[in-house]
């Protein structure tokens, strides 16, 4: 479908829109859920406390409540255009951060801070950033060969990096005794407790900046999608801009680790299921996938927070239960 | 005590905020000034009774999660924070 500018405008205004208002419910919705009191009336009543019960709620809600809504929200905004720009640059629709092992190497620099007792911003943030760049280097060169392009080499590869650096969180996490890591098989799975509000308002500022550099590229990846020699007579100066994309996803998927640690399969079922609604077109897929991204991972968190009786799960056994069977679907679909 | 319908009840962040808990007991933050940042946490939550009366207390985590004898020196320190004053001897 050839657009006009004007179309395209008004196309992209109204993607932002739909699923900017698809995030706004998923926003009030995670922030009205809970195991102590649900509704919207209760949350609404608990903004303006009048007695003491409101109280109560007005501290869950804003103290508990909200600052995770917002870091599932900043998460599954990364998470998802993480995956869209792997995707698109390795040209594999089964690329996710994840399943690449770049959260994992990232989740080695970040319990390395952990360990050597740095803040989470910015010192965990960068040891964080530092590993997943590293495992990033490592997959690059294993794909760069002519026999390494298929897919399930590509997989393969992920696979084995995955399996590498959950061996050397394990073995970090043995040789220390410190009580900081004492959360760590919680954290592993994707924790989303953690984070205070003027905390994560300084993830979103490090955020922002990142989602408009990827949404400024969008057209360059759809040009990066027909092949690099396509888009090199397009215009398009490859290695800028796929050393700026890879860098700049590299630095959100690390930021995300270090504040909830490890959720994976965001990446893989949201562009996935966006690419289905809307076509393959990035610069209408970037925005939906911000947003979209951000309220399925706060409906994921009301899951994880309300379905077990007893406690809480952590976010990416939710998440990791839907886009496992999706993974297997996709590979299954895309080698017949 | 932190009491449920089942024995060993686990809890998230909400549900004890929710109910209010006249003490609160924390263990295994030694380290790095992380209790104090925990308590501090918990300070900013003022309707519950643990931080109008300041009974956030810390104790010592080898003390008191580890299966050992020394689990009767934690209930001593246990007993003396929940009713200060019913031991004479203090633990």
């Amino acid at each position: 479908m050839k657009l006009n500018g004007q179309q395209h405008v008004g196309r992209l205004a109204g993607i932002a829109l739909v699923f900017g208002v698809i995030l706004f419910i998923a926003v009030v919705a995670g922030i009205s859920t809970g195991p102590t009191q649900s509704g919207i009336h209760a949350a609404w009543a608990a903004l303006f406390p009048r007695n003491e019960t409101d109280l109560v709620l007005h501290n869950i809600i804003w103290r508990i409540r909200f600052p995770r809504v917002l870091l599932a929200a900043l998460d599954g905004a990364a998470l998802s255009l993480g995956g869209l720009v792997f995707q698109a640059l390795l040209r594999n629709p089964l690329a996710e951060p994840f399943i690449l092992g770049v959260s994992g190497g990232a989740a080695i620099g970040a319990i390395i801070g952990i360990l050597a007792g740095l803040t989470r911003v910015p010192g965990v943030c960068l040891t964080a950033f530092v590993g997943s760049l590293g495992t990033l280097a490592l997959i690059l060169v294993m794909s760069t060969g002519k026999s390494t392009l298929r897919k399930d080499a590509l997989l393969l590869s992920g696979v084995m990096v995955n399996a590498f650096c959950s061996a050397i969180i394990m073995f970090l996490v043995s040789i220390t005794q410190d009580a900081r890591l004492h959360n760590i098989m919680f954290w592993l799975m994707g924790d989303l407790t953690a984070a205070e509000l003027p905390q994560i308002v300084i993830l979103g500022a490090a955020l922002v900046p990142c989602f408009i550099v990827v949404f400024l590229l969008s057209h360059t990846m759809n040009l990066l999608m027909m092949g690099q020699d396509m888009a090199q007579t397009m215009g398009v100066d490859i290695k800028v801009a796929t050393f700026t994309l890879l860098i700049v996803t590299s630095f959100m998927v690390s930021a995300t680790v270090s504040f909830s640690g490890l959720v994976g399969f965001v990446g893989l079922v949201i562009p996935h299921l966006l690419r289905l609604i809307l076509g393959p077109d990035h610069r209408f897929l970037v925005p939906a996938c911000l947003f979209g991204g951000g309220a399925y991972l706060v409906c994921c968190d009301i899951l994880a927070r309300t379905l077990s009786q007893h406690g809480e799960m952590p976010v990416g056994v939710i998440t990791a239960m839907i886009g496992a069977p999706l993974f297997i679907i996709l590979l299954k679909k895309s080698s017949s | 005590m932190a009491a449920g319908h089942r024995a060993y009840p686990h809890f998230s962040r909400e549900p004890v905020v929710a109910l209010a808990p006249d003490v609160v007991v924390i263990t295994t933050m030694s380290r790095s000034g992380a209790f104090n940042k925990a308590k501090a946490d918990w300070q900013r939550l003022t309707h519950i009774p643990a931080v109008r009366h300041n009974r956030i207390h810390m104790v010592d985590s080898d003390v008191f999660d580890r299966p050992s004898p020394r689990l009767v020196q934690a209930l001593e320190i246990l007993t003396q924070l929940l009713h200060p004053g019913l031991l004479k001897d203090g633990p």
